[in-house]
């Protein structure tokens, strides 16, 4: 017991830290559930494209098909209250950061906000329709909202509407929104749409606003005016509770901030407490323009782990858990008995192979691409569409996803912009070994294939300690071996995976032969960053996501055009074409389309989803059954 | 023993520095706090990522940010948090009275239940009594504190309700569609304090057993019964003091942790506490908040480490520090 046991004690101490981190790191990275295995930002938020899409449906049709789509839509549901009154209680595994809606990159504050906010416009579960909610109708080319050269866009905002507290909505928050978003010191998570307007004039007692924009972009309908049940598009922010304020106050303000009451909203709810690390209570909003909501109170219960909020739902702690993996399914459907519902539905979500298109050894990779050396496998298309044909995704899609996920297309499964010609890639293991064969990859003494001297063999790598994606991979790895094809696995941390090209991360370095994780579109359709040769992460511009490499360059003239096509049905027919393109290019495998899954106690009903996939879009359509 | 003190904590400030720079850098090493706050879009084009770094100081490189913090925290600004925009010492007060709340309760269940069972486990060595409070213990402290947590959920909580009888909600510290009550406090504070009090009594047994019994094998115990001291004296005079030593660094480091919470179990039944906070926080890769629980509880275990040190001069006189 002498000062010499303490010095030891110290060491201790340091080690002890060094080794929690990783630790920690692991946390992190798992805890969050869905939320951490999403590239570039972490947050299923942050995959959902912000935007919507130029469409309309219900208000006069820049739809490309509307209910045009593969009749996976919402379960079943309406929007009809099963009684008014009650609360409901649901369970968020993390505290949103902050409530505004341009400064949160967290999915669940994204949920919370559709509560106290409404987008300008809306999707709706009818496939590709949008409704008007703060609009008199959404603004096309037919009902003349959009200019023919695409480059005014005219709001009419409805008479009459109210903020939360009572105070008029009018075009005018409009106009502040698009000067705070595009202040720097506000710190906003993305300028994307709002940097391209040039002006917005008020008329008609400033119920119009008319955008005029910089260059046409087909996009911009969808990421700055239209919202859905994944993205807090087409949201207002309240003029007169900023009065004054410059970006930085404003961020700083009681508005968005945690375990503060100040959100002024136009939306079903209206915040009336907020504490910290445990629940945000929210009333009924009166001033809300659409259907009063049906519930009195709405409660967001923060229940940090994925199965205690199991445990509490089926105590009746919480009305409504949310964010579960397919592989809970299973335990959700032993709950039916007593009265648990599982709700899943198609997200815009794709878990998808991503072939490397280059040697990720050679150094020229993240340099200049076009001077790296062809990938040793992957870049024979036969290789590609063998290893698509051997992996037996129908037996992944039914027995390790319980049958409840579609096998995966193409980018946009499920939405209005899917070319209904694709079918998936057949599993056909012996049509995958000619292929080879005559390719010229041979067996080799030990079953795998060689040509030239090089193995057919490959690593895939994906987030670790995701229990769905890891019996996938050994799955394929099993099909794979059958055609002659060896896969390896090495799995990072999902942080490592997903981080920055400045922070070495593995797609963005482009250090795989075979990458899986899972995004999606949002509204829009657009989808280049991924796949156009400009997005091909480099040195000198690492911002893209075109992870794989992939270049075609019919498919670059093809998104150059659909970037300014504003007219619907034609911009449908380009994706038709990128997607035919993709597809006999073998550019990506699609393994499964991904499902939102939540799980609603006995009394609880809610709206079916949007079309997107996501239930938030309407709040105001949960209801609790007799009563609370 | 003013010298000692002073020398010590002299010490403690290079410590600390060192500490310091190396949580920064394994902070760092969690991830990159821009691919949070980039949001909402994975078409953010580089523009609001470079714009969103310069406004959050991450464009520099790692040593420097270190600098600028270890600057101002000198000056006593720990920063704001990059999530919520909220002071970090304003964001720990927060949580602080709701870790103690679970924290301290917990402490005391396993003292209360640790010491008289450690003690009758050594005073009555190879009873029956003794074999099973050892297996229980060895049980105990085997199980991992979130199979524990669920453990204690599922009977007490889903099971209970089921069988009808009276059952204790899962998580949370009150009951979120109800008034917040000290009754509601109570009801949602069993379950988080015994899933820490089992597994750390189960601990703190086993080290008063042995320590007891290592005293009790000494010859100035058989002198004390030699002198003709009555048992209960001999224990309390002689055993109880001596036993205790190994006991102080366990229970002083254990204070030292009630500041920082439980994550694990904070996490399981969604104490709002500082374990939490330090999970959220990770997950956002949130540095001025990470660097704020991880520097605050360092400082903690090394100024009870001293404190237990000092303690062992006055409960042992054969240590002298000069």
């Amino acid at each position: 017991m002498s000062t010499k046991n303490n010095r030891f004690r110290w060491w201790a101490l340091i080690a002890l830290v060094v080794l929690l981190t990783p630790l920690i790191a692991a946390c992190g990275g798992n805890g969050g559930g869905q939320a951490t295995e999403q590239p570039a930002g972490g947050t299923q938020a942050t995959e959902q494209p912000a935007g919507g899409q130029p469409t309309t449906g219900a208000t006069g049709g820049q739809t490309p098909a509307a209910g045009a789509t593969t009749g996976t839509g919402a379960q079943g549901g309406d929007t009809k209250c099963a009684s008014q009154g009650g609360t409901a209680v649901v369970g968020i595994v993390q505290e949103p950061d902050v409530l505004d809606p341009f400064r949160t990159g967290m999915t669940f504050a994204v949920w919370v906000l559709h509560a106290l906010d409404v987008p300008m416009v809306r999707a709706t579960p009818k496939s590709g329709e949008i409704e008007p909610v703060l609009l008199k109708e959404n603004p096309t080319l037919e009902n003349g909202g959009i200019s023919k050269d695409g480059l005014t866009y005219k709001l009419n905002f409805k008479e009459g509407l109210k903020w939360s507290d009572g105070q008029p909505l009018t075009a005018k928050d409009l106009v502040f929104t698009w000067k705070t978003i595009m202040d720097t010191e506000y710190g906003a998570g993305s300028q994307l749409g709002w940097e391209n307007i040039k002006s917005i004039d008020l008329s008609n007692n400033d119920l119009t606003a008319t955008i005029k924009l910089n260059e046409v972009y087909a996009p911009f309908a969808a990421t700055v005016i239209q919202g859905s049940g994944a993205t807090t598009s087409g949201y207002l922010l309240p003029e007169h509770k900023f009065k004054g304020m410059k970006g930085a106050e404003i961020a700083k303000s009681d508005y968005g901030a945690q375990g503060k009451s100040g959100h002024v909203g136009s939306g079903p709810f209206k915040i009336e407490s907020w504490k910290k690390g445990e629940a945000i209570t929210m009333v009924r909003n009166d001033n809300y323009v659409g259907t009063k909501a049906c519930l009195d109170k709405m409660i967001w219960s923060v229940v940090p782990s994925v199965d205690a909020q199991t445990s509490a739902l089926q105590n009746g702690e919480i009305d409504l858990a949310t964010n579960y993996y397919a592989s809970d399914i299973p335990t959700l459907e032993k709950l039916e008995d007593r009265g648990v519902k599982a709700l899943a539905y198609p997200a815009f979500l794709v878990e998808r192979y991503v072939y490397n298109f280059h040697d990720p050894k050679d150094p020229n990779i993240t340099v200049d691409p076009k001077k790296a050396k062809p990938h040793p496998v992957f870049a024979d298309k036969n290789v590609r569409l063998a290893v698509a044909m051997a992996i037996n995704r129908p037996a992944i899609v039914e027995k390790l996803l319980f049958g409840k996920a579609k096998i995966g297309v193409t980018e946009w499964d499920n939405s209005p912009w899917f070319n209904e010609k694709l079918k998936p890639y057949p599993y056909d293991p012996e049509k995958a070994k000619q292929l080879l064969d005559q390719a010229g990859w041979k067996p080799g003494g030990d079953g795998i294939r060689e040509k030239n001297g090089v193995r057919l063999s490959f690593t895939h790598r994906t987030t670790s300690g995701n229990p769905i994606r890891e019996t996938i991979q050994r799955a394929a790895i099993g099909d794979l071996q059958k055609v002659g094809v060896e896969m390896k696995i090495d799995n990072p941390d999902a942080t490592k995976l997903f981080a920055t090209f400045s922070e070495g991360g593995v797609l963005s370095r482009r250090q795989f032969d075979m990458g899986g994780y899972t995004t999606g579109i949002g509204l829009d359709p657009d989808f280049s960053a991924y796949y156009a040769t400009n997005q091909i992460p480099t040195k000198s511009k690492p911002g893209g996501s075109n992870y794989g490499g992939y270049s075609n360059p019919e498919v670059d003239k093809l998104w150059k055009q659909q970037a300014t096509e504003l007219d619907p049905k034609k911009r449908k027919a380009m994706y038709d074409q990128i997607q035919q393109k993709m597809y006999d290019d073998v550019a990506v495998l699609y393994i499964y389309d991904r499902l939102q899954i939540d799980a609603a106690g006995p009394k609880l009903k809610t709206p079916p989803a949007d079309f997107t996939g996501y239930i938030w879009w309407s709040p105001e359509s949960f209801s609790m059954q007799q009563g609370q | 023993m003013g010298r000692y003190v002073v020398r010590r904590l002299l010490q403690a400030i290079p410590l600390l520095f060192v500490i310091s720079i190396i949580l920064f850098y394994a902070v760092f090493a969690l991830g990159d706090p821009v691919s949070r706050l980039i949001a909402n879009n994975p078409r953010t084009s580089e523009q609001d990522i470079a714009r969103i770094k310069k406004l959050y100081g991450l464009d520099k490189p790692v040593y420097q940010r270190y600098f600028v913090w270890a600057g101002n925290s000198l000056r006593g600004d720990w920063g704001s948090s990059l999530v919520t925009g909220e002071k970090v010492t304003s964001v720990l007060r927060g949580r602080l009275g709701n870790t103690l709340i679970l924290m301290v309760t917990a402490f005391l269940v396993t003292l209360l239940l640790a010491i008289p069972i450690g003690l009758i486990s050594a005073l009555r060595q190879y009873s029956r009594f003794d074999y099973f409070i050892t297996a229980l213990s060895f049980l105990f402290y085997s199980l991992p504190v979130f199979f524990l947590g669920f453990l204690l959920i599922y009977l007490f909580s889903v099971k209970f309700r089921e069988w009808g009888l009276p059952a204790l909600p899962s998580g949370k510290m009150y009951d979120v569609r109800g008034e917040r009550t000290l009754g509601q406090l109570f009801k949602h504070m069993i379950l988080p304090v015994l899933t820490i009090a089992l597994i750390n009594s189960a601990l703190y047994t086993r080290y008063l057993r042995s320590s007891v019994l290592e005293v009790m094998g000494q010859d100035y115990i058989r002198t004390a019964r030699s002198k003709g001291l009555m048992g209960s004296q001999v224990l309390r005079r002689h055993v109880m003091k001596n036993a205790a030593l190994p006991l102080v660094t366990l229970v002083l480091l254990q204070v030292a942790t009630l500041f920082s919470g439980a994550v694990v179990t904070e996490t399981i039944f969604a104490w709002p506490g500082m374990g939490l906070l330090f999970i959220d926080a990770a997950r956002n890769v949130d540095y001025p908040v990470l660097m704020g629980i991880l520097v605050a509880s360092s400082a903690l275990i090394i100024i009870f480490n001293l404190i237990a040190d000092i303690l062992y001069a006055y409960l042992d006189p054969r240590i002298k520090y000069s």
